[in-house]
C-alpha cells in the first residue's frame, strides 16, 4: 500500500513543527542556557569593539588619502592586468633563530617556534593548515569554513580560538595547549578523540593512542614560548641587539655603563616604549629608538 | 532600528535561545557545536545592518531566522561532499531545507519568537484534554511515545495519532497570532 505523498507532506511538517518543539525545550531548560548567552554577549561586545575601532581608522585613512588612493587607481589601471596569482598553497618556514609571526591569507595569526613550517591551503570549504614543529595559533572565525590542523600524530579541528601546538619531529608526542575559543582533537583516521575546553594541555601519543590531559594556565605557558623574551647576565649592548632583532628597529643609547651585566624579561607583545623606559630604570641610560626599520 | 548598544544587547539576550534552539535543528551531533558561532554571527550582522532594519519586530524576527537558516543550510551543504559516506544526511539537508524554512511558514517563526512563546503554552492549555496529555508528557516531561503509551495504556498508534492531532491544533492557533 503506497502511502498518499499529500499525507507523507503533511507528516513531515508536523515532524518538523515535534523536532522544533523538542529543540526549543532543550535549549531553553538547559542549566548553561544564561552563562552560554553571557559568554557569546561578551565576545560579540569585543567583536563589535574591534569592528567600530576599525571603522573609525579606515574613516579617518579614507579622508586622508582618498585623492592618494585614487592617484594609484588610475596608475595601476594603466599597469594593466595584475600579473601575479595566489598560489593555491602557502608555506611558510621560520628559519630566523627566534620566533616569528605570519599571517595567512584568511585573517589568521600563526607564531611558529625556530625550525617549524608550515603549509596552508583552501580545499572543499575547508581551511587545512599541516604544521611540523610548534606553533601558536590565533585562529579566524569563519563558521562556514574549519580550521584544521594536521600534525604528524593527530589532527585538530578549530571551532574559533586560540591555542597552541607542539609536535616535535621525530616524536609521537603531539601536546595541544587551548588558550581560549574550542578544539576538537581527531586521529589520523579522523576519529573524534576529545573536545579541549579553555586551559587544558593534552598530549597525545600517536603510537599507543593514550591521551593525557591537564589544566594549565595556557596564558603564561603559551607566552614563554611564542611571546618571552630573556636575558639573562646580559651586557646593555647584548639588550639593545636583542630588542632591534624583535622590534625591527635601531636604537640609540648612552650614558650607561657597558663593564655591567643584568638579567631582564619582556614580552614581544610589549611596545618598544615600555621596554625601553625599563631598561632606562635599569641601567640609567638614555635610549630612544630611531624608525630606521631593518 | 537600535539607537544605541544598550538596546542592541537586549535584543540579543532576548533573542538567543530561541536562535539557538532553532540552529540546532540544523546542526546535531558533531556539528551542535557551530550553533551558537552561526547565532553570533548573525547578530553581529544585525548589528552591522542596524541602520537598515525597519523599526518593526515582527520583520526583524523574520529577518534572523532566515539569516540562521541560509547559514545553516549552507554549512550543511557545505558537508555534503564530506559527509555523503553518511546514511540520510543528504535526506536530512533536504527536509530541513524544506520544512525548516522559516519564509512562508509562519508556524516555525512563531515557535523560536519569545514574544510568540507566551501563546504557545496558553494554545497548549486549550487543547482537547487527552491531547494535552499526551503532548505535556511528550514534550514538558521528555517521555517518548513507547513510554506515553505503556504508561497511558494505549498503543503507540494512538500516542502518535494524539501527537499529531495535538500539533495540528497548535498550527492553527499559532497561525492566528
Amino acid at each position: 500500500m503506497r502511502e498518499n505523498p499529500h499525507l507523507e507532506d503533511e507528516k513531515a511538517r508536523l515532524d518538523a513543527y515535534e523536532q522544533a518543539l523538542k529543540s526549543l525545550r532543550d535549549t531553553v531548560s538547559d542549566p548553561g542556557l544564561e552563562q552560554d548567552a553571557a559568554r557569546m554577549m561578551e565576545w560579540l561586545d569585543a567583536r563589535i569593539d574591534t569592528d567600530l575601532s576599525k571603522h573609525a581608522r579606515i574613516k579617518r585613512w579614507l579622508t586622508t588619502i582618498s585623492v592618494a588612493a585614487a592617484v594609484v587607481l588610475v596608475a595601476g589601471l594603466w599597469m594593466g592586468r595584475p600579473r601575479y596569482k595566489a598560489p593555491d598553497v602557502s608555506a611558510y618556514e621560520n628559519n630566523s633563530g627566534t620566533v616569528k609571526q605570519f599571517s595567512l591569507p584568511d585573517g589568521t595569526s600563526v607564531v611558529l617556534s625556530e625550525g617549524a613550517s608550515l603549509t596552508y591551503r583552501l580545499a572543499s570549504g575547508r581551511r587545512l593548515a599541516t604544521l611540523e614543529g610548534s606553533g601558536y595559533f590565533d585562529v579566524a572565525r569563519d563558521t562556514l569554513s574549519p580550521f584544521i590542523v594536521s600534525t604528524a600524530g593527530l589532527d585538530i579541528k578549530v571551532l574559533g580560538t586560540a591555542f597552541s601546538v607542539h609536535s616535535p619531529e621525530g616524536s609521537s608526542l603531539t601536546d595541544v595547549i587551548l588558550e581560549r575559543g574550542s578544539v576538537r582533537l581527531l586521529s589520523k583516521g579522523g576519529t573524534p578523540l576529545l573536545r579541549l575546553v579553555p586551559n587544558q594541555k593534552a598530549v597525545y601519543n600517536a603510537v599507543s593512542g593514550d591521551i593525557a590531559v591537564e589544566q594549565v594556565y595556557a596564558r603564561p605557558l603559551i607566552q614563554q614560548q611564542f611571546s618571552l623574551v630573556s636575558l639573562d647576565n646580559a651586557s646593555v649592548e647584548e639588550i639593545i641587539a636583542a630588542i632591534e632583532s624583535v622590534y625591527g628597529i635601531k636604537v640609540s643609547a648612552s650614558g650607561y655603563d657597558p663593564s655591567k651585566h643584568y638579567r631582564i624579561n619582556f614580552l614581544r607583545t610589549e611596545s618598544v616604549g615600555d621596554v625601553l623606559n625599563v631598561l632606562e630604570l635599569m641601567t640609567g641610560g638614555h635610549y630612544s629608538s630611531t624608525n630606521a626599520s631593518i | 532600528m537600535f539607537s544605541d548598544r544598550e538596546s542592541f544587547n537586549r535584543f540579543c539576550i532576548g533573542k538567543y535561545p530561541g536562535l539557538l534552539a532553532y540552529a540546532r535543528l540544523f546542526l546535531k551531533g558533531e556539528d551542535r557545536e557551530w550553533a551558537k558561532d552561526v547565532v553570533q554571527d548573525v547578530l553581529f550582522a544585525v548589528w552591522k545592518r542596524r541602520f537598515f532594519l525597519r523599526d518593526d519586530p515582527e520583520k526583524v524576527h523574520a529577518y534572523v531566522m532566515r539569516s540562521v537558516y541560509n547559514r545553516c543550510m549552507n554549512y550543511l551543504e557545505h558537508s555534503m561532499v564530506r559527509r555523503k559516506a553518511e546514511e540520510d544526511f543528504a535526506e536530512f539537508v533536504s527536509l530541513a531545507r524544506r520544512y525548516y524554512d522559516p519564509d512562508n511558514n509562519s508556524v516555525m517563526r512563531a515557535l523560536f519568537d519569545r514574544d510568540r512563546r507566551e501563546s504557545i503554552s496558553r494554545s497548549v492549555e486549550r487543547l482537547p484534554q487527552k491531547q494535552q496529555e499526551v503532548f505535556r508528557l511528550s514534550y514538558f516531561e521528555e517521555k517518548n511515545h513507547q513510554e506515553i503509551a505503556d504508561l497511558l495504556g494505549i498503543s503507540v498508534r494512538t500516542v502518535d495519532a494524539h501527537i499529531y492531532a495535538a500539533l495540528k491544533n497548535l498550527r492553527s492557533a499559532l497561525q492566528n497570532i
